[in-house]
């Protein structure tokens, strides 16, 4: 990614005004090695970990040293998210107001310019939330988490909000704890007047119990009396659906947690024991074998509060088990394989899954496995010669097949494949290029700008090649092509050794390394 | 760690169902902690009992404050105007004649009540704070026992008005105005 660093963004688990500027700078350069500037960059928006929305700038606010500066201001969003929140008349327990106050942080993205001139964002570009379904969340480098509260201040007013609420604390507060109202002393009701009082916590209390201190008319004492007000406290956390994949132990049931920290979950199903919910410490639990039917599974997330567990909402996924079907044939014809060149070839088997691989004699290189209805088979072919790949393979009913096959490992063509390296930047120089892979090598470092190295590639290759390059000034970029296709891009800044990222050189093939502008 | 927001009970009609013991008639001032065990975290201000409680003419107004939490005033009524605007239409007089039958009637009748009202126990100091009541873009009126509701909320617009913040002669006696319609207005039958 092509974000580069912070420059300003809000400190971790700072509180900061909706209706104040909340900013975050970036230093960027464009993906691709395309430039200082680039053409777009995007600030995802997560409010309470939920993906919000997007602000994209395409201006810079300014050019700096190799790269641009960008700003962004999240207050806008903040302001369309929070909400105003009035308690029932009367309510007598203190309650928590997550209408008003949210988390936030930013995910930073970058683009660049691809081979086809278009705009292309790095990264996951996440998804808005709808009516039907989830947000998703993307990628990008993160801002510190920050809290945003539904406030404003006055231009007089002392900036920092938690420092200008703290000016209006009377009698006795502790630092982390602030009000969210202006009221001074002299505060006036009626006897049966309904009132809250808000405030801000920063330190993550479970707030229960209030003390009254009271006096009377004609009196000069006050009296006092306490009592627990705490409400019932309510598990937030939120799970996705869940998803039920049969293996050979039964049924594995995952989800993901949204939003939340649950202290463990209840995973609970009809026929096993008897609807007891089970304990899941992550976020999957392995069922045994169900009967044949439809089984109702429910997930809840437990939240463990001031000792005492209190469950969140809960998600069910159906289970609908059919008969077994026997096995009834697997494929044949396995190709011959070629040294040297990845291999993979699949076979369908016929009869309900997960299926059973048993008996299993192949060759080193080569992996066998099960996946829904298909054996699989892959692996980079080492040596020549014939090899007997056999197995047995099995299901929930009583066949079993036993598949035998000979495949034969032919030798790579020699000199199919070839390697050139190639420099099309102009003010620049390839000194080196290592590891070397190839052979019958034609031309000569360095290589100046026009001038190329020609070699056969005879043998596979697999991992990091170091090339090392002399820029008289600016930026380039170093790609690798495979046929005539971009599959690998490294920015190229100075003079230095830059490195291809690992990846698979096979016989057959046409590879170029290539330095351009 | 999460930074959390509260409402705390703080008036007497929330207090009263925790100190059913507390005759809150009786009460000339009280204060609310917050507890954390036995350490005090938070304290509210110092609330002061003002009886308005027998008159009809009075009730409180909860409004969002500046800080996106409700805040709340009691006021007096001290003029209510009922306001109805409507248009006309006019038909023929109906043959054969019927006598009970308009001519020119009235229709799309609408009418609020513009409600002035006023409060005489804040003074200078909290003049800024009350700003946060005539800025408010949300306010609502709190009506108790309407027909058996129970508590409720109305909501109302509070309408623009100029509001004396300092003044020389009288200056410890500060007359606080405000004047609101309800934001919904009245339901008019058609025929």
């Amino acid at each position: 990614m092509a974000i580069q660093a912070f420059i300003q963004q809000p400190t971790e688990n700072s509180v900061h005004a909706a209706y104040r500027p909340v900013i975050v700078r970036v230093s960027a350069t464009a993906n691709n090695g395309g430039g200082d500037t680039p053409p777009v960059v995007y600030c995802d928006i997560y409010f309470n970990d939920i993906f919000y929305k997007t602000l994209s700038k395409t201006l810079r606010s300014s050019l700096g040293s190799g790269n641009s500066e960008w700003a962004f201001d999240i207050q806008d969003a903040a302001q369309e998210f929070l909400q105003k929140y009035i308690a029932p008349i009367g309510q007598s327990t203190i309650e928590e107001v997550t209408e008003i106050i949210c988390k936030a942080f930013c995910r930073m993205r970058c683009s660049g310019i691809n081979d086809d001139g278009f705009i292309e964002q790095d990264g996951t570009i996440p998804v808005q939330a709808t009516s039907s379904s989830d947000a998703t969340p993307g990628t990008g480098l993160e801002t510190n988490a920050f809290y945003i509260v539904n406030g404003t201040l006055q231009h007089k007013d002392q900036q920092d909000l938690v420092t200008h609420l703290s000016y209006y604390k009377t009698g006795t507060w502790v630092p982390d704890v602030h009000p969210l109202s202006h009221r001074l002393d002299g505060y006036a009701l009626a006897p049966a007047d309904s009132d809250q009082f808000p405030i801000l916590d920063q330190g993550d209390r479970s707030i229960s119990n209030i003390r009254l201190n009271y006096r009377n008319c004609n009196q000069t004492e006050f009296g006092q009396a306490s009592i627990s007000a705490g409400a019932t406290p309510t598990c937030n956390a939120i799970i996705s659906p869940p998803t039920a994949l049969h293996n050979l132990s039964g049924w594995l049931v995952s989800w993901n947690l949204v939003s939340g920290s649950p202290n463990r979950y209840f995973v609970s199903t009809p026929e096993v024991s008897g609807g007891a919910p089970q304990e899941a410490f992550i976020s999957e639990y392995q069922l045994p074998e169900l009967s044949e039917g439809v089984h109702v599974v429910t997930v809840r997330p437990l939240c463990l509060i001031g000792g005492e567990f209190f469950p969140g909402t809960a998600q069910t996924v159906n289970i609908t088990v059919t008969a077994c079907v026997d096995l009834t044939s697997i494929a044949s014809g396995l190709p011959d394989a070629i040294e040297g060149v990845v291999y993979n070839h699949s076979l369908a088997v016929v009869g309900s899954t997960p299926l059973a691989l048993s008996d299993i004699i192949k060759p080193a290189w080569m992996t066998i496995t099960a996946s829904g209805s298909n054996i699989l088979f892959s692996g980079t072919p080492v040596g020549t010669g014939n090899e007997n790949v056999i197995f047995t393979v099995s299901n929930c009913g009583v066949p079993t097949f036993n598949f035998a096959e000979v495949i034969e490992i032919v030798a790579a063509p020699a000199g199919d494949g070839t390697l050139t390296i190639t420099n099309a930047r102009p003010g620049s120089s390839i000194i080196n290029v290592t590891p070397v892979i190839w052979t019958n090598q034609v031309g000569s470092y360095p290589l100046a700008n026009g001038q190329s190295i020609n070699g056969d590639l005879v043998t596979p290759f697999t991992g990091t090649v170091d090339v090392t390059v002399t820029l008289v000034s600016g930026t380039g970029t170093l790609r690798l092509l495979e046929n005539g296709s971009a599959i690998q891009f490294v920015a190229v800044s100075g003079s230095g050794t830059f490195t291809i990222p690992s990846d698979t050189y096979s016989p057959g093939n046409a590879y170029l390394i290539v330095l351009t502008p | 760690m999460a930074v959390k927001a509260y409402y705390i009970p703080n008036g007497p009609a929330n207090l009263a169902a925790l100190f059913p013991s507390i005759d809150f008639t009786q009460v000339a001032e009280y204060y609310v902690e917050v507890m954390e065990g036995d350490a005090v975290i938070a304290t509210t201000p110092m609330n002061r009992i003002c009886g308005c409680e027998d008159d009809d003419d009075c009730f409180r107004i909860h409004f969002l404050n500046a800080l996106g939490a409700i805040d709340g005033i009691d006021f007096k009524m001290i003029e209510k105007l009922h306001e109805p605007k409507s248009d006309t239409f006019q038909k023929p007089t109906s043959y054969p004649l019927v006598k009970t039958d308009h001519s020119v009637g009235r229709f799309n009748v609408k009418s609020n009540d513009t409600i002035r009202a006023c409060s005489v126990v804040y003074n200078e100091e909290h003049m800024d704070w009350l700003d946060e009541l005539f800025d408010s873009p949300v306010a609502w009126i709190e009506l108790l026992n309407v027909q058996g509701q129970g508590g409720t909320y109305n909501p109302i617009l509070i309408l623009d008005k100029k509001n004396q913040k300092v003044k020389q002669e009288d200056r410890y006696v500060y007359q606080v105005e405000i004047e609101f319609k309800f934001s919904h207005e009245r339901f008019i039958i058609r025929n």
